[in-house]
């Protein structure tokens, strides 16, 4: 087992240097020079090519790549262009926010996507199994930036009950960091719940119709153990697949639930680095994002092995 | 439930409990606190290195001014106490008023004023204009020092104390030291708010707390001029970049003050009894349909008389806002505001008329040239009006191609000088505060300097010769003399069209007090019950 996660780990490297030198020509080829937003509209031609050599924006790119992957190697990702703060304190700064929000949202999704899926499967044509359908449906079409203003309208402008917008971090308290949340969290978790509900009705459906789920039944065990103990455990499979492929997406739609609700977090970060084309921050973010990427999916294979005993590495 | 299962859960549950219930800290205070929504990401904290308008309200905070202009751009002392005009306008001293201190209570010197408008001298236009004048400077004592010029330079004054970006700002004497094309990584200033370095997260939230050894001044506030008081303990800024968003925590009571509303939300928050919506920066916000002079059609004077004609500043202004009252004409090259304001020489741009505007046209000897639009599209208002420039020229009869982009793209491409086929660009919409156009030194948009002048590289000798008649004019009445004339000659140049202004508004809560009328994003003396 050890050695597998030692293997993939590896196997991730070249992975990310095909994303590095991806990111890094792409950033090459967009249009728009830092310097000339940093140097303002009243600066001479001479001031800002003074400003591009002073931030080695005048050097050759493949001069650019080869300082930049120097450093990446020794755990530096650089300094922004335009605050100077180094690229590991900045995202540092806004790891918590996204995580905190991916998390709740991963465990909203999970917490209802999978039991109504399971409700769904065992009644099947029932009414549950038609709300699953339009809930799905209703996920699956409405827009992250729809749902928030929604959600936010109703509970927060109107009741009050929760805040409008921003993050409050853990240390301050886990209410005010659960209020803050809630919403975003629950916009978040829409797609990714309503996705994870259609994966589970489907799997269940399939391993409901065994022989030894009839045998089970045959035997007299209770409803709800064959379902949650014999059924869902075999029905997993495809479950854990689709979420760690939802983690992808969940991050790309934190972008803009952090927009609408004003979370501090890297999908903020990543809008503002490409607005001002402030290229270590975009270059950090993206290996950043592609890193957690590939331990995610590490991490699904691993849940494999305790899913089911077959599978070994 | 097993014992054993059972006994874990609870004790993560104790260890949750000190999180838990926390709540209120910060609202323990929150009436000393002003919360601030702004739309800008600040990143920088150096207000000489970059003029992006987060950072210079920042540094209005943080640091202070030697001068300060009002709201007529007359200058008054503010860090000075006083300046005195020596040997016939040659010799310029300052004096500094008694007990001022930096926030890491170092007092300030003339060295560190020095030093400063040194630094400021090479990056700002109107501080570049300065320092061809400035011979040197002399410290006298603790709180004196002499500025000394090769010949008179009378607008001095309104330079050091200027409103529009980027300001005079005094800084210690090492910071100030820092090469000017490098940023500053300190934020002492001598300014009513320390700021929170530790507490700041570019692009997300930035807090200054009262600097307790402010002296502000005793006269009352106007424009930027007059007594700076620190009115709350507290300052927090968060950047909302989404609209709704930024009025629903203004409505929810979450936060205090929204910097600049979007136009298309004010009814809504109008109709809330507890927002107040006013304009809060007299200057307003002036936009202008920037020609490319290096490049057919435009680089045909005929051409750019004939959109001109064409050009009704209340359709670019309707497309942006449907209040009438949020929106002005403006005929002149300089801001309504502004003591050069005039309507001289402004006829055709009042043509107003799409049938005249072809047919000059057509006299023009236009054969069809594409016009190119840079359109910013991030910007609502910059993205309405360059969608009516592309409508009121294609009606004309040219050939037009609006392209959309964002800010950081149309500010490469707008450096191109080749044509519009190869890269190259035809026009854009922009826009500037009447701060920013006040006077033909700090009007960066009235140069005619061909490759020296803003991006469209007008070349006008005239003008040039008549904005350095300006700057040495002695007088009051023949410095207004001159800028008119200066209008005059551009209106038949044509750098640039005006569009028209619009009112920039504030939404706020009720009960804060103090708010007054400033041409930038100024903080203080705002209190909060």
């Amino acid at each position: 087992m050890l050695g597998y996660v030692v293997r993939r780990l590896l196997m991730a490297v070249p992975v990310m240097g095909v994303v590095a030198v991806v990111v890094f020509s792409l950033l090459y080829l967009t249009p728009g020079d830092p310097a000339q937003v940093l140097a303002g509209d009243t600066a001479t031609p001479e001031q800002i090519a003074r400003i591009r050599a002073s931030l080695g924006l005048d050097e050759p790119p493949y001069l650019r790549f080869a300082s930049w992957l120097w450093h990446l190697a020794q755990g530096d990702l650089g300094a922004s262009i335009f605050s100077g703060e180094p690229v590991t304190h900045m995202i540092g700064q806004r790891l918590q926010p996204t995580f905190s929000l991916l998390l709740l949202a991963v465990l909203i999704s999970i917490g209802t996507g999978v039991p109504f899926g399971v409700a769904a499967a065992a009644r099947r044509g029932g009414f549950l199994d038609q709300a699953l359908t339009m809930f799905t449906t209703l996920g699956f079409s409405l827009p992250a930036f729809i749902a928030g203003y929604g959600l936010a309208f109703v509970f927060a402008t109107t009741l009050k009950w929760l805040p409008v917008q921003g993050f409050v971090p853990l240390e301050q308290g886990l209410d005010a960091w659960l209020r803050n949340l809630i919403l975003p969290a629950v916009t978040l978790s829409l797609v990714y719940a309503a996705i994870i509900g259609r994966v589970t009705r489907a799997s269940m459906l399939e391993v409901l119709s065994e022989d030894y789920i009839r045998t089970a039944r045959a035997k007299g065990v209770v409803p709800w153990r064959i379902l949650f103990r014999h059924a869902l455990r075999n029905a997993a499979g495809p479950v854990v697949t689709i979420i760690g492929i939802g983690v992808a997406t969940l991050i790309g739609s934190a972008v803009i639930t952090e927009s609408v609700f004003a979370i501090p977090g890297i999908g903020r970060l990543t809008v503002d680095a490409i607005l001002h084309r402030d290229y270590p921050i975009i270059q950090g973010v993206v290996l950043l994002l592609s890193a957690a990427y590939v331990l995610v999916n590490v991490a699904v294979d691993l849940c494999y092995t305790l899913l089911d005993p077959r599978i070994r590495y | 439930m097993k014992r054993r299962n059972f006994l874990k859960g609870a004790s993560l549950a104790g260890g949750a409990l000190p999180f838990w219930g926390r709540r209120g800290l910060a609202q323990k205070n929150a009436a000393k606190t002003l919360k601030i929504i702004h739309n800008g990401n600040l990143a920088s904290l150096d207000p000489i290195w970059t003029t992006a308008p987060p950072t210079k309200d920042y540094a209005f905070l943080v640091f202070d001014q030697l001068l300060a202009v009002d709201s007529k751009y007359v200058p008054h002392p503010q860090m000075a106490e006083g300046w005195t005009v020596e040997d016939d306008g040659k010799t310029f001293v300052l004096t500094l008023r008694e007990g001022l201190k930096f926030h890491d209570n170092e007092p300030v010197r003339p060295a560190d004023c020095i030093a400063s408008i040194q630094r400021w001298g090479v990056r700002d236009g109107f501080g570049q204009l300065a320092a061809k004048f400035i011979d040197g400077f002399d410290a006298l004592d603790d709180r004196k020092f002499k500025i000394r010029l090769k010949k008179p330079f009378p607008l001095l004054p309104a330079a050091l104390g200027k409103s529009n970006s980027s300001q005079c700002f005094i800084m210690p004497e090492r910071m100030a030291k820092v090469d000017p094309m490098k940023q500053v990584t300190e934020t002492i200033g001598s300014g009513p708010f320390r700021f929170l370095k530790d507490e700041f997260v570019s692009g997300a939230r930035a807090a200054w707390a009262k600097f307790d050894g402010y002296i502000p001044r005793k006269e009352p506030v106007d424009s930027i001029a007059g007594g700076r008081i620190p009115a709350v303990d507290r300052i927090e800024w968060s950047f909302i970049s989404d609209p709704s968003t930024a009025m629903a925590a203004l409505i929810a009571g979450e936060q205090d003050y929204w910097d600049a509303p979007t136009l298309d939300l004010v009814q809504v928050m109008k109709s809330d009894p507890n927002i107040v919506v006013s304009p809060r920066n007299p200057t307003s916000s002036y936009y202008m349909l920037q020609l490319n002079h290096t490049q057919a059609p435009f680089n045909n004077p005929k051409v750019r008389q004939a959109v001109a004609m064409a050009i009704d500043q209340e359709n670019f202004l309707k497309a942006a806002v449907s209040d009438p009252s949020l929106m002005k004409t403006c005929y002149s090259y300089y801001g309504s505001d502004s003591p050069y304001f005039s309507e001289a020489g402004a006829d055709l741009l009042k043509t107003r008329s799409i049938d005249k505007a072809s047919a000059a046209l057509k006299e023009s000897g236009y054969s069809g040239e594409k016009v190119v639009i840079l359109g910013v599209m991030e910007n609502p208002t910059l993205a309405a009006m360059a969608q009516v420039a592309e409508d009121t020229m294609q009606r004309m009869g040219m050939k037009v191609e609006l392209v959309a982009m964002d800010f950081a793209t149309m500010a490469q491409r707008r450096t191109s000088r080749e044509p519009s086929d190869k890269g190259g660009w035809s026009c854009f919409v922009t826009v500037w505060t009447g701060s920013d156009i006040v006077n033909p030194a700090v009007h960066q948009m009235l140069r005619a300097g061909g490759t020296t002048a803003w991006f469209g590289w007008p070349t006008d000798p005239e003008m040039e010769s008549l904005r350095d008649k300006w700057i040495e004019a002695p007088t009051e009445a023949e410095q207004k003399k001159d800028a008119v004339a200066l209008q005059v000659q551009a209106f038949k140049t044509l750098p640039y069209l005006p569009l028209g202004s619009l009112v920039a508004l504030v939404a706020y809560r009720k009960n804060l007090t103090g708010v007054f009328p400033c041409p930038v994003a100024a903080y203080w003396n705002i209190a909060k019950s």
